[in-house]
């Protein structure tokens, strides 16, 4: 008896015949993948992307839509109650307001140029002295003249705390430096002084 | 047939990537509009609730503020006896106080027509303390505002809305009736006129927002200008409202004793 094997040796396909053996269910597989994912496009989708809201489901682009024109209905409902509930439309009337309003204020200017002056030194009531301001509403323009003094030689020291002092209030937008300059009479140490500054003009919304 | 797979497998790829963007849009876009569109809603049905009633307000009320403007504050002829006898009540309630010393002639300048509207300079010098010049400069600060609307800055009145709409959309009455009261008369029935509104509105934050606008506006002036003697003789002399003025210049200068002296430059306006 033959106890050797027998091995059958088969022809070994080449990859072009594999490919042709491969191609028709791949490309079923495809088709029915591609078919699937176009009905789910299709139908699926534009239903599982829906949000619910208000018991309703909607799409996503409804809803933007939806929510801009909401929107730009709250700005002209919020438009028409402003000005609704003024009582007083006249346009002449509101351009006027809204100017006034805008202006910088002299008594909150004058107000806090002295507060600025009485808080440089302290304990010496007459260390700052503001012998004149002029105020222009329209250019926002300020003048201070005045003079420091009774505080030994420090009186430009002085000076340059008080213009450091008034740069850092918020109704001070800039300001020219003074000359600093130290003179001398009867009463001692002293530097006059001319600041020129610019104010903030306050922001006011107009409803014209 | 491998060219027909291939296309196949691109457009399926396609149609995955569209279901992975729609899913990403309904999470990162659709989810969180869904839950803020009811509270615009539900916002714009009481703004829109608030101009109805506004609206319903106003026919009944509206027109007088609007007339005593064009006869008053903006008035269409030139005369200047208003404004004239106005300065003059001032300046004798300082003189009484001891807060005004002494005051020039009140100069009235040739008008400037300015489009729509004509512009009067009006110069005046005053001696007064600082407590006179402080009055001074309030009076002409609210010269032409007529309500309390008038005096309040955009954001404030903002501010107000937002507390009626959250609180009480019905309250916008009482709120409308405050803001279009004259100044004068916020003045004289300051107390029942909070007491209407903050019937309206009970929580303790629209209260605290309430108080602060009245210490914090120009309502506050308001009140300390118009609460004493001058509202009351303005009101008793048919002078208010005020004609519509602004301060263009101010030259103040230290006088003798602790005085100033103040060189006002201002503009009386006129409807054409």
């Amino acid at each position: 008896m033959n106890n050797k094997h027998q091995y059958v040796v088969e022809d070994v396909p080449s990859l072009k015949e594999a490919g042709e053996r491969l191609a028709f269910p791949l490309f079923l597989f495809s088709l029915i993948l591609f078919c699937f994912l176009l009905l789910s496009w299709a139908f699926l989708l534009p239903y599982i992307s829906q949000v619910h809201m208000g018991g309703e489901r909607t799409g996503v682009r409804e809803l933007q839509s939806y929510h801009r024109e909401l929107t730009e209905r709250l700005v002209h409902a919020e438009d028409a109650r402003e000005r609704t509930v003024l009582p007083i439309l006249d346009p002449l009337y509101l351009e006027l307001r809204s100017k006034k309003l805008a202006m910088p204020s002299f008594l909150r200017v004058h107000e806090e140029v002295r507060r600025i002056a009485a808080r440089i030194v302290p304990d010496i009531a007459d260390a700052v002295t503001v012998e004149r301001l002029d105020f222009v509403a329209d250019t926002g323009a300020l003048e201070i003249t005045g003079r420091t003094g009774h505080v030994g030689p420090r009186s430009m020291t002085v000076l340059a705390q008080l213009t450091d002092a008034l740069l850092q209030s918020s109704f001070i937008e800039s300001l020219n430096q003074p000359a600093f300059t130290r003179q001398e009479d009867a009463s001692g140490f002293f530097s006059p002084f001319l600041i020129r500054a610019q104010l903030t003009i306050p922001s006011v919304p107009s409803y014209e | 047939m491998w060219g027909g797979v291939g296309m196949l497998i691109v457009l399926s790829v396609l149609l995955l990537g569209v279901h992975i963007l729609e899913a990403r849009r309904a999470r990162d876009i659709g989810l969180p509009l869904a839950t803020v569109i009811p509270d615009i809603e539900k916002r714009l049905n009481i703004i829109e609730e608030h101009v109805e009633l506004a609206r319903v307000n106003e026919a009944i009320n509206r027109g007088a503020p609007e007339e005593f403007v064009h006869m008053y504050v903006l008035p269409r002829d030139a005369s200047m006896d208003r404004l004239v006898s106005s300065i003059e009540v001032l300046r004798d309630v300082l003189i009484k106080d001891g807060k005004l010393l002494k005051m020039t002639s009140i100069d009235i300048g040739d008008n400037i027509v300015e489009g729509e509207m004509s512009r009067w300079p009006v110069r005046f010098t005053v001696n007064v303390t600082e407590e006179g010049l402080r009055t001074v400069s309030l009076f002409l600060g609210i010269a032409g505002f007529f309500t309390v609307a008038d005096v309040l800055t955009e954001q404030e009145i903002r501010q107000l809305f937002l507390y009626a709409e959250s609180e009480n959309p019905v309250g916008i009455i009482a709120l409308e009736q405050f803001l279009s009261a004259d100044l004068l008369k916020y003045t004289v029935e300051y107390q029942s006129l909070m007491d209407m509104v903050r019937k309206s509105f009970v929580s303790p934050a629209f209260d605290r927002l309430f108080t602060v606008l009245q210490e914090d506006s120009l309502l506050k002036d308001v009140r300390i200008l118009l609460g004493g003697e001058l509202g009351e003789r303005l009101r008793r002399n048919n002078l208010w409202p005020l004609r519509f003025i602004t301060v263009d210049k101010v030259t103040v200068t230290d006088g003798e004793a602790g005085t100033l002296e103040a060189k006002f430059e201002t503009s009386a306006y006129s409807s054409k």
